[in-house]
């Protein structure tokens, strides 16, 4: 595959390379976290669709899955793939519905470590304790959450105010 | 000159912030129109609906939930460009006031004070990411410092992008900056000045 920067010029042979195998590692996590959404809705009333969607990055552009949850009502919430250009993270994936987004950040095991104000060195964020999909909540300080079945069902409530 | 004490200016922003966020998921439910099943209730939170949306400027026509969305997202990132400006005010403060100490300590006084004066207007126009590395260079000599300046470059790269239009022809290295984690890095390079302080 030849792949082509944002203002159409050939990449080198290296550049091209990092790129594809990063692309090819996101897209990687992405397919297995839409199997494991199937996994844990099936006996939920809820229609999944997927499709592709364009994924920009600063060097290239691709396709991506894109994951929808609806109900017999209508839409509920999309999950998008937003590539792997995102601070802190390996990759992001946005859960978007009628009320509200939320993001969750594929994060490498322990995360950034850095030295707090106290002199301390620590994690950025604690409970990252394996590489995965990670949510960080906005209201409690420090602290990353694996994603998990609850989870991802409290944060489709979120973003839709459905309620399992 | 001023030099009134300083304090760490964005947890009150973050806050803001939040409200906001909160302001947009009502906004995104009140536009919603009621469905229930008995038509007096139905009726009833129509009138309501109404009386919520009063003297308010939403557009009549076109999807209205997108529209509010994009807003959400332009908001997201205005907040980004408002913490950093508001950071990089502080810090510039802080350099002007940790400058002060010249004035009292170099030979002769006269020199002393132009000198002093001279820094002060100077630090107004150092490049920020000037100032990112010489805080590398001193305060956050570690590892973990390190990280922390290194996070607070991107965040800078994406204030620019933003700030200069989305070029989508020149990229910052992170597109996606979630406004939680930029604020914890501002957050805690902040505090980490103010254990030097004064």
């Amino acid at each position: 595959m030849i792949l082509t920067k944002c203002d159409g010029e050939i990449m080198t042979n290296k550049n091209q390379q990092h790129t594809e195998l990063k692309q090819q590692i996101y897209l990687q996590r992405v397919n297995q976290l839409h199997v494991k959404i199937r996994n844990w809705l099936q006996d939920k009333p809820l229609i999944l669709e997927n499709s592709n969607m364009e994924v920009v990055e600063p060097l290239w552009h691709y396709k991506a899955p894109r994951l929808s949850l609806k109900t017999d009502l209508g839409e509920l919430a999309d999950l998008f793939s937003k590539g792997t250009s995102v601070l802190l993270g390996e990759g992001l994936i946005e859960i978007e519905g009628i009320v509200g987004v939320e993001s969750i950040i594929y994060m490498l095991k322990d995360g950034l470590i850095i030295t707090d104000r106290n002199g301390k060195d620590r994690p950025m964020y604690k409970g990252i304790n394996q590489d995965g999909w990670y949510w960080i909540e906005d209201s409690y300080r420090n602290k990353a959450h694996l994603l998990n079945k609850p989870l991802f069902f409290d944060l489709i409530t979120l973003v839709s105010d459905y309620e399992f | 000159m001023s030099s009134s004490p300083l304090f760490n200016p964005l947890p009150s922003l973050w806050i803001s912030f939040q409200m906001a966020e909160n302001a947009f998921k009502v906004a995104k439910r009140t536009i919603r129109s009621p469905i229930v099943k008995s038509d007096d209730c139905q009726l009833e939170l129509l009138n309501y609906q109404r009386h919520l949306l009063n003297h308010t400027k939403f557009p009549t026509k076109g999807n209205i939930e997108q529209l509010i969305q994009q807003s959400e997202k332009d908001s997201k990132d205005l907040f980004i460009l408002g913490l950093w400006a508001t950071f990089e005010r502080f810090v510039r403060d802080y350099l002007q006031q940790k400058g002060a100490v010249l004035q009292q300590s170099m030979q002769p006084p006269k020199l002393a004070d132009s000198f002093y004066q001279h820094l002060y207007k100077e630090v107004e126009y150092w490049k920020p990411v000037d100032i990112l590395d010489f805080l590398k260079d001193s305060l956050f000599t570690t590892v973990g410092g390190k990280n922390l300046i290194g996070m607070a470059k991107q965040i800078l790269e994406y204030r620019d992008w933003v700030a200069h239009g989305k070029n989508p022809n020149k990229l910052p290295s992170a597109t996606y900056l979630k406004p939680k984690i930029v604020y914890e890095t501002l957050n805690e390079i902040i505090n980490t000045l103010l254990k030097h302080y004064p």
